[in-house]
């Protein structure tokens, strides 16, 4: 070996030979740890996906306290209301039976509703018209002649506006009232052309909400259910909302909803056809708001 | 696959790259390692080794220092503060340990002579040729650069 290290070294010539036949590719598994910029982005992202989550809880509950969540209980739900408007009229005499109360002070007429047919009209009943048993107003509107509250007049809709919960639905002969901010008794009623409104609760389930909006003293009217008899209630004096609410809840009524225009000229007729009239027949014809005003009608 | 055909005006050696597992300076020629323990002394200089081996495809082979160049494919351990490499696997039985520095006190740190099965342990810091100090640090340095080389290679991906 010694010799061998004392001798000149060589130039060789080398050659690189390849393997002409394919090689099977060579399976390597990555066990690659993680950079710290890619650390960084799984937390970023995670944060990112917790940050959507919440998000996303928040608006659920949101959107369960706003159509879930109305703050009463419920007697009647829109599917229930649906199957009653679906069933066949019932075949009773039409008549207006009025009788009087007063219960925690709140003096009252009630107005039971039997055997007539309800729709809103934009004209206001002739008092010659003898197929007219009974009207009154339904929803608000504002200076700008728009309602307030959802309405739905023979399948058209006028306005739509879901904040008043309250609703009554007119189709057929049948009429019904709840409470809900569903649109779907508004939805079904619209496609078979009948007619809708919204107004706010006085009574749900035999309860009243927790607070009311409007403090003063005037007079008050109402549609309200006890079991499936409609009434139409107006008091004699001017009563707050919820001395009201509280008297209907008293007297036993399930569901209650608010009707606007609580002096103004209404009638009636009673079993026999004679007209009795509600408030200062002084105020009739309404001509202020002529053909904005959405007239509940009840006929026969 | 790839073999290497090495030829001179006495041999010609046939070898398949991946069998080398290291190629050290002898002086003017160099000591070629296979993974069976063949020990070849070829009468060339280690560059040639360098230059043919960068012409790889799959070049698999480093240089440590002035008189090493190493098959990364059978490096197990690089150890700094030891100053130790060792290479195993492949066909070898016995892995094969290198030091950097010389311990006076390490039976290890010897030269050992080719048909020694027990252990091999080389000296790459080149001490024969003079300058201790210098050829430490050199070796210490040309660890590390390994060490960092091989820490920062993509990991392959053949799929």
């Amino acid at each position: 070996m010694d010799e061998l290290n004392k001798q000149k070294p060589e130039v060789p010539i080398i050659i690189i030979e390849r393997d002409e036949q394919p090689q099977p590719q060579e399976v390597v598994t990555k066990a690659v740890a993680p950079s710290r910029k890619q650390k960084w982005l799984k937390r970023f992202l995670a944060l990112v996906a917790i940050g959507c989550l919440m998000v996303a809880i928040l608006a659920g509950y949101y959107f369960w306290n706003y159509y879930y969540n109305i703050g009463v209980s419920v007697s009647v739900t829109p599917e229930q209301n649906i199957e009653k408007l679906q069933k066949p009229a019932k075949q009773e005499t039409p008549e207006v039976v009025m009788t009087s109360d007063s219960i925690l002070g709140v003096a009252m007429d009630f107005y039971a509703i039997n055997g007539l047919k309800a729709s809103i009209q934009f004209e206001e009943p002739d008092t010659a018209d003898t197929s007219v048993y009974l009207y009154c107003r339904s929803v608000d509107h504002k200076a700008d002649s728009t309602y307030i509250g959802t309405l739905v007049v023979n399948g058209e809709e006028r306005q739509s506006d879901t904040h008043r919960l309250g609703y009554m639905a007119m189709l057929g002969g049948n009429s019904v009232i709840g409470i809900s901010r569903s649109e779907k008794v508004k939805d079904y009623v619209q496609e078979h052309g009948g007619s809708f409104f919204r107004q706010f609760i006085l009574v749900s389930n035999g309860d009243i909400p927790g607070r009311f909006f409007l403090h003063g003293k005037v007079e008050r009217r109402a549609i309200g259910r006890i079991d499936d008899q409609l009434y139409f209630i107006a008091t004699r004096h001017k009563e707050t909302l919820w001395d009201f609410a509280d008297a209907l809840r008293e007297y036993g009524f399930i569901d209650a909803i608010y009707i606007t225009g609580g002096a103004d000229y209404v009638f009636y007729r009673d079993k026999d056809g004679f007209r009795h009239d509600i408030g200062d027949k002084s105020d009739y014809p309404h001509t202020k708001w002529k053909g904005i005003i959405p007239w509940l009608v009840f006929r026969n | 696959m790839e073999w290497l055909r090495i030829s001179t005006s006495a041999e010609l050696v046939r070898v398949a790259t991946d069998e080398i597992v290291y190629v050290r300076a002898d002086g003017n020629y160099c000591d070629l390692v296979l993974t069976n323990g063949t020990r070849r002394k070829m009468t060339f200089q280690l560059h040639f080794f360098e230059e043919i081996f960068q012409q790889l495809q799959n070049n698999t082979f480093v240089r440590v220092g002035r008189s090493l160049i190493v098959n990364k494919r059978y490096i197990f351990v690089i150890n700094l503060p030891e100053q130790q490499l060792i290479l195993s696997g492949g066909d070898m039985k016995e892995p094969i340990v290198f030091y950097g520095q010389p311990k006076a006190d390490s039976p290890q740190n010897v030269f050992v002579k080719p048909n020694d099965q027990s252990q091999t342990c080389l000296d790459f810091g080149m001490a024969r040729k003079g300058g201790i100090k210098s050829n430490i640090t050199l070796a210490r340095e040309g660890l590390k650069q390994l060490k960092e080389l091989l820490e920062n290679e993509k990991p392959v991906d053949n799929g």
